[in-house]
């Protein structure tokens, strides 16, 4: 996992990760392109352990190789899609999201491949939604049709706007009932702490998780992204 | 836990999936998947209606054979899926991709359609 998360005076980004081996299959990563131009990806590789770290790793490869073409977040995806298929074994695939921000012209850019819906808190209109535009797994389809399954997403951020990433681990962590955290949950710890910085969202985000699962512990990787832009 | 029955209503290989489908217990899904398209079944049945959990390894079970379907000209049906599970299934796209209904009288129209 990185040390230092890419960003400047536009937006901060706090991440927080856990394996539940030694290595694990969730993956975060960002690059900046040039000024004012940066990738975000969040990822998770099927299955666990080992053999989900390798293929971590070479997602890793892929997107340090794509991110510096500063490609469209589909274009993106496709080149993705296309390295990865030829990495992967028959039952193997990667969900991702893909974000590129523009802090000249302040839009963000971004397509979903099969991962957890991204939420998002408008300053405006005082508001988070989930973004759950249709997507595909990179690994599904390997014939050259993956394209027809990307839908991507464009809109102009504000001061104060949020964007919370986040792996199944979280969402689907369950309690001592066998229920499930969910993603409304998620969603009500944001719109409980819109005002707070990235690091106290993501810390309450842990907290309440620990709280709901009732310990620290949970069997599976689990990771947040949280970002936020500054006025 | 999995419980993993096949049988056959005249020409329709029908395959119940119960329990939880997780890393090791998908390999179980693989194999009865894996005989009815090697075994030159055209028509599948996937009764998923007691299904209560599916794993990343369990979806990728059924990801797996996707191009073998269209390749093979088979018709391969999943009814009953839960909300939950449904919406895994969503989140990932495979309903894109894959036959997904909500009864066996829809499952089983859509494979004696002609």
């Amino acid at each position: 996992m990185p040390v230092i998360l890419n960003n400047n005076d536009q937006f901060d980004i706090k991440a927080f990760s856990v394996s539940a081996d030694e290595v694990g299959g969730d993956y975060y990563d960002t690059h900046q392109v040039n000024d004012h131009l940066f990738s975000v990806i969040i990822g998770d590789v099927s299955g666990k352990g080992t053999s989900a770290a390798f293929h971590m790793s070479q997602m890793k490869g892929v997107f340090q190789s794509l991110a510096q073409l500063g490609l469209s977040s589909k274009a993106f995806l496709i080149n993705a899609n296309n390295a990865i298929s030829n990495c992967l074994e028959k039952a193997s695939f990667i969900t991702v999201s893909y974000f590129l921000i523009n802090t000249e012209k302040k839009e963000i850019e971004f397509a979903r491949a099969g991962h957890c819906p991204t939420i998002y808190y408008s300053k405006k209109e005082d508001e988070t939604r989930f973004f759950t535009n249709k997507g595909l797994g990179l690994g599904i389809l390997r014939n050259g049709d993956f394209h027809k399954y990307i839908q991507v997403n464009k809109l102009a951020y504000l001061p104060g706007d949020i964007i919370l990433l986040y792996t199944d681990g979280i969402s689907e962590a369950r309690n001592n009932d066998g229920e499930e955290y969910g993603y409304d949950r998620i969603k009500e710890v944001l719109d409980a702490n819109t005002n707070a910085s990235t690091t106290i969202i993501q810390e309450r985000l842990i907290e309440d998780l620990y709280a709901f699962t009732g310990s620290s512990f949970i069997n599976d990787d689990y990771t947040t992204l949280v970002i936020k832009f500054n006025n | 836990m999995i419980h993993i029955e096949s049988s056959f209503e005249e020409d329709i290989k029908k395959i119940t999936v119960g329990g939880d489908v997780d890393a090791s217990s998908s390999i179980q899904l693989d194999t009865e998947i894996k005989n009815a398209i090697e075994g030159d079944d055209k028509k599948i049945l996937v009764d998923c209606s007691q299904l209560k959990y599916i794993s990343s390894a369990g979806l990728g079970v059924f990801m797996s054979y996707i191009q073998d379907i269209e390749n093979n000209n088979i018709r391969l049906v999943i009814f009953g899926l839960n909300e939950k599970v449904l919406n895994v299934f969503e989140i990932l796209g495979l309903d894109q991709l894959l036959t997904l209904e909500s009864s066996l009288e829809a499952a089983k129209s859509y494979l004696n359609e002609v």
